[in-house]
C-alpha cells in the first residue's frame, strides 16, 4: 500500500474547558476520499482550521509527505481547501476568481491559465467564464468553490460540508466531482453529517464525536460494527422512559435479538437479528398502551452504525 | 512582493467591477462643496459682499447735503453702498420694514452750518435687526464727519466769504459771485498739491510676521478637504473591514491555507487601503480644481500631507477592525467615530467656532491636522505640524494595527 501523505498523530486541542480534538489521530493516502462523519461539535471544522493554519495552540503533530505541515509555507502547494462557505469574490466571474485564488500560489501564469480553463470545462462552468459570480444558482457555485480548491493540482483537498444549502441535484453533481477528484489521485478529506453523501462519495469513511474517532474503514467493514442485524426505526407517540420499560426483559425481544440503540420520545432506533420476530416486538408495544405510528426496517447501514458508536442520532 | 501586488491588483479588478461604494464616496463630498458653494460663493460678475443699502433724506437748502451724500454714490463708496433718496416719512416707513440698513437725515441748516463753522447734525438710524451692515454706515458716515470738519477747517475763509455773499440764501449766488471765492479755493488747493504730492506719510500694507499676504481664498477650497478627509475616513474604514468580511465567508481561511504569509496579508490590506484612499484623495482634488476652480498650491506638500494622512487612518481603522470580531460590530463603533471626528475636526464646520473645550477634542483628531495641513499648503508654507502628528500617530498605530489583525487572522 502507498505511504500516508497525511500522518495526523494525537492532536489535541481544547477551548477552555472543551476539549475540541481529543488526542486526534489519522492517516491519509493517495487517491482516498476520506469522509469524516460527525455530528456539529465533534471536531471537524476545529481539525480543517488547524490543518488551514488559522489556529494554533494545538498538541500533537501533523505531517505532509513526511514533513512537518507547518514548517515549510511552500508545502501549501500542495495543499487544497474547500470551505463551507463561498469562498471567493461574488462581484467577478469565475475565470477571474481561479486566477486570483491560482495567483496565491507558486504556478507560472500561462500553466494557470490553462489549468483555469480545464477546471471550468471540469465543473461545467466554462461557458459563463465572465459572468459575475453572484447571478450563478447555489449548485454553479458551490461547484466553482471546488474548482478554487482544485486550481494549483493540490495532492491533497480538504471539502468541509461542501454540499451544504443545495438542492439534490447539484448535490450529486457535487459528490460526482469529489468521486473524479479521488480518482486523479487526489487525497481528499471531506467533512460532513450526511451518511448518504458518505456512503456515495468516499472510498473510506471516519466516524468522529467528542473530538475522535470512534471507527474507520470502508463502508463494508464499518457496517460490521452493528454485525448482520437490520435496524429498525418505530415512529409513533410515546415517552423514552416508556419504552424502554416495555421492551425490557420481553422473551419475544429476546427472541428477535433487539438491541437498543437510540429512544427518544417518539422516536426509537433498534439493531434487530431476526426481523421475522418484529410483530412480536411490536405487540408488546400495543400491550404497554404505546401508539406506534410506523416501523421501518432497514438493511444495515452507516446510519446504524453511527448509533451504535456514539447513541445518538448524527442530526444530534 | 509578488503576492502582495497580486492581492492589490484583485482588490482594484474588484472595485472596478463593484463601483457604487466607491463612486459615492467620492461623489457626495464633490455635491456637498458644490451644494455649499452654490450657497455661500460669490456669483460672476458680482462684489464679494452685496451693496449695503442706505436710505438718505436731505432736507439741506444749501450744496453741502448733496456734498456730504456724494460721498456714497461715487468711488468706493459706490462700490459698498446702494444709496436711496427718499422723503422722511416714507424713509422711516421703509426702515421699519427691514429694507434698509440705515437711514441718513441731513438738517435743512447742515450748509449754513458747516459755513459758520457751527456744529451741524447729521441724524443716522441704524436698521435693529442687522449687526454689521449699520455699523459699516456709521464708520463710514464718522469717517466723513471727520473730512468734512477739516475742510472746514481747511477752507474757513472762503466759506466766510461765501456766507457773507448768501445772506442766508443760498439760492441768490450767482456764478460770478462765486467766482473770487473759487480762485482763492483753487489757489489753496494747489498749494495742498503740493503739499499732499508726495504723501510724507506712505502707507506699506504687510502681514504680522512678516509673511506674504495670503492669496485671494477659494470658498470652495475651504470647504472640500474637510468633507474629503471625512469620506476618505468612510473609504478606508471600508476597505480595512474588508478583512472581517474576509474572514466571516470563509476566504480567510482559503487565503491562510495557500503559500500567503500572514504579514503579506496585513500589508495587502493595510497599503491597499492606503493607496486607494490617496487615489481617491487625488481624484477628489482633480475634481475640485475642474469643478470649482480651485488652486491646488504646492501640490508636493499636498502629495505628502495625504499619503501620510491616509497612512495614518489605514493604521487606525486596521486596529479598530483588529479588535472587532465581525462587521456589525466594527460598524456599529467606527461609523459614529467617523461623525465625532467629522464634527469636532472641522469637517461639517470650522473648529475656531466650537467652544473651547471642543477645539481641544477636535486636535484629537485626522480631520483637523488634515484641514489645517491643506490650508498651510493652500497658504504656501510646509505643513509642518500636521505632518508631525499624523506620522507620529502612524507610526504608533501601524504596529498596533500589524498586533490587532495578526491576532484576529490567527485566532
Amino acid at each position: 500500500m502507498d505511504q500516508a501523505i497525511l500522518d495526523i498523530r494525537n492532536v489535541g486541542m481544547s477551548f477552555g474547558e472543551i476539549t475540541a480534538l481529543d488526542r486526534f489521530s489519522l492517516e491519509l493516502r493517495r487517491g482516498e476520499v476520506l469522509g469524516l462523519l460527525g455530528p456539529n461539535g465533534a471536531g471537524k471544522t476545529t481539525l480543517i482550521s488547524i490543518l488551514s493554519g488559522t489556529l494554533g495552540g494545538f498538541t500533537g503533530k501533523v505531517t505532509f509527505r513526511g514533513q512537518d505541515l507547518f514548517a515549510d509555507r511552500r508545502l501549501k502547494n500542495k495543499l487544497g481547501i474547500v470551505p463551507q462557505e463561498m469562498a471567493f469574490y461574488e462581484e467577478l466571474g469565475a475565470l477571474d476568481n481561479l486566477m486570483f485564488w491560482g495567483g496565491l500560489y507558486d504556478i507560472p501564469r500561462a500553466r494557470l491559465k490553462e489549468r483555469a480553463r480545464e477546471l471550468l470545462a471540469l465543473v461545467e462552468l466554462d461557458n459563463r467564464a465572465k459572468e459575475p459570480v453572484k447571478r450563478f444558482s447555489g449548485g454553479m457555485k458551490r461547484r466553482l468553490n471546488i474548482a478554487i480548491g482544485l486550481i494549483h493540482e493540490p495532492e491533497l483537498l480538504l471539502l468541509d460540508e461542501p454540499t451544504v444549502g443545495i438542492d439534490v441535484q447539484a448535490k450529486v453533481s457535487v459528490l460526482d466531482l469529489i468521486r473524479d477528484v479521488g480518482k486523479r489521485g487526489t487525497a481528499v478529506i471531506f467533512t460532513t453529517h450526511q451518511l448518504a453523501e458518505a456512503e456515495q462519495a468516499c472510498s473510506r469513511i471516519a466516524i468522529m464525536d467528542g473530538g475522535r474517532i470512534l471507527a474507520q474503514g470502508t463502508l463494508a467493514e464499518l457496517i460490521r460494527i452493528v454485525g448482520e442485524r437490520d435496524l429498525v426505526e418505530v415512529t409513533g407517540t410515546f415517552a423514552a422512559a416508556d419504552f424502554q420499560h416495555a421492551l425490557r426483559d420481553g422473551g419475544e425481544v429476546a427472541e428477535a435479538g433487539v438491541e437498543v440503540l437510540l429512544v427518544e420520545d417518539n422516536l426509537a432506533h433498534l439493531a434487530a437479528t431476526a426481523t421475522d420476530r418484529i410483530p412480536a416486538v411490536l405487540e408488546r408495544l400495543f400491550q404497554h398502551r404505546l401508539r406506534v405510528d410506523d416501523l421501518r426496517i432497514k438493511t444495515p447501514n452507516l446510519e446504524a452504525v453511527f448509533l451504535k458508536l456514539t447513541g445518538r442520532s448524527l442530526r444530534d | 512582493m509578488k503576492r502582495l501586488t497580486h492581492l492589490f491588483r484583485n482588490d482594484v479588478r474588484r472595485r472596478v467591477r463593484a463601483p457604487m461604494s466607491v463612486l459615492l464616496m467620492l461623489a457626495i463630498p464633490l455635491l456637498m462643496t458644490w451644494i455649499i458653494g452654490l450657497v455661500f460663493a460669490p456669483k460672476p460678475g458680482q462684489n464679494q459682499l452685496p451693496k449695503i443699502r442706505v436710505l438718505a433724506v436731505n432736507l439741506d437748502e444749501g450744496m453741502g447735503g448733496k456734498f456730504f451724500l456724494g460721498a456714497f454714490d461715487q468711488g468706493e463708496g459706490k462700490e459698498m453702498f446702494q444709496l436711496t433718496l427718499t422723503d422722511e416719512a416714507s424713509g422711516r416707513k421703509r426702515m421699519a420694514e427691514g429694507k434698509a440698513s440705515a437711514l441718513i437725515v441731513i438738517p435743512a441748516d447742515f450748509t449754513r452750518r458747516i459755513v459758520r463753522r457751527e456744529r451741524a447734525r447729521v441724524l443716522l438710524e441704524k436698521n435693529p435687526a442687522e449687526q454689521f451692515l449699520p455699523a459699516v454706515v456709521e464708520e463710514y458716515v464718522g469717517t466723513l464727519a471727520v473730512i468734512v470738519s477739516g475742510m472746514g477747517q481747511v477752507f474757513a475763509e472762503e466759506l466766510q466769504g461765501l456766507d457773507a455773499l448768501s445772506h442766508g440764501e443760498w439760492k441768490r449766488i450767482t456764478v460770478t459771485d462765486l467766482a473770487p471765492q473759487l480762485e482763492k479755493a483753487r489757489r489753496k488747493m494747489v498749494v495742498l498739491n503740493t503739499l499732499l504730492d508726495p504723501l510724507l506719510l506712505q502707507i506699506k500694507k504687510g502681514v504680522a510676521g512678516g509673511k506674504k499676504e495670503e492669496p485671494e481664498v477659494n470658498l470652495f477650497s475651504l470647504v472640500l478637504p474637510g468633507l474629503a478627509i471625512m469620506f476618505l475616513l468612510f473609504i478606508v474604514e471600508i476597505f480595512q473591514r474588508d478583512l472581517l468580511a474576509e474572514r466571516e465567508n470563509g476566504r480567510l481561511r482559503r487565503m491562510m491555507f495557500s503559500p500567503l504569509a500572514v504579514h503579506e496579508l496585513i500589508l495587502a490590506r493595510i497599503l491597499g487601503a492606503g493607496v486607494m484612499g490617496l487615489l481617491v484623495l487625488g481624484l477628489i482634488a482633480a475634481a475640485g480644481s475642474l469643478m470649482f476652480a480651485i488652486r491646488w498650491i504646492r501640490l508636493p506638500y499636498l502629495l505628502l500631507l495625504s499619503t501620510v494622512t491616509c497612512l495614518c487612518l489605514t493604521a487606525l481603522f486596521g486596529l479598530l477592525n483588529g479588535l472587532f470580531r465581525n462587521r456589525n460590530q466594527a460598524g456599529a463603533f467606527t461609523s459614529p467615530l467617523i461623525l465625532v471626528f467629522s464634527a469636532f475636526g472641522g469637517s461639517m464646520m470650522p473648529v475656531n467656532q466650537l467652544p473651547g473645550l471642543f477645539q481641544m477634542v477636535g486636535r484629537l483628531t485626522p480631520n483637523y491636522w488634515f484641514i489645517q495641513g491643506v490650508a498651510q499648503t493652500q497658504a504656501g508654507r510646509f505643513p509642518g505640524p500636521s505632518l508631525a502628528v499624523l506620522l507620529g500617530a502612524a507610526l504608533v498605530l501601524f504596529p498596533l494595527a500589524v498586533w490587532a489583525l495578526r491576532r484576529r487572522i490567527c485566532r
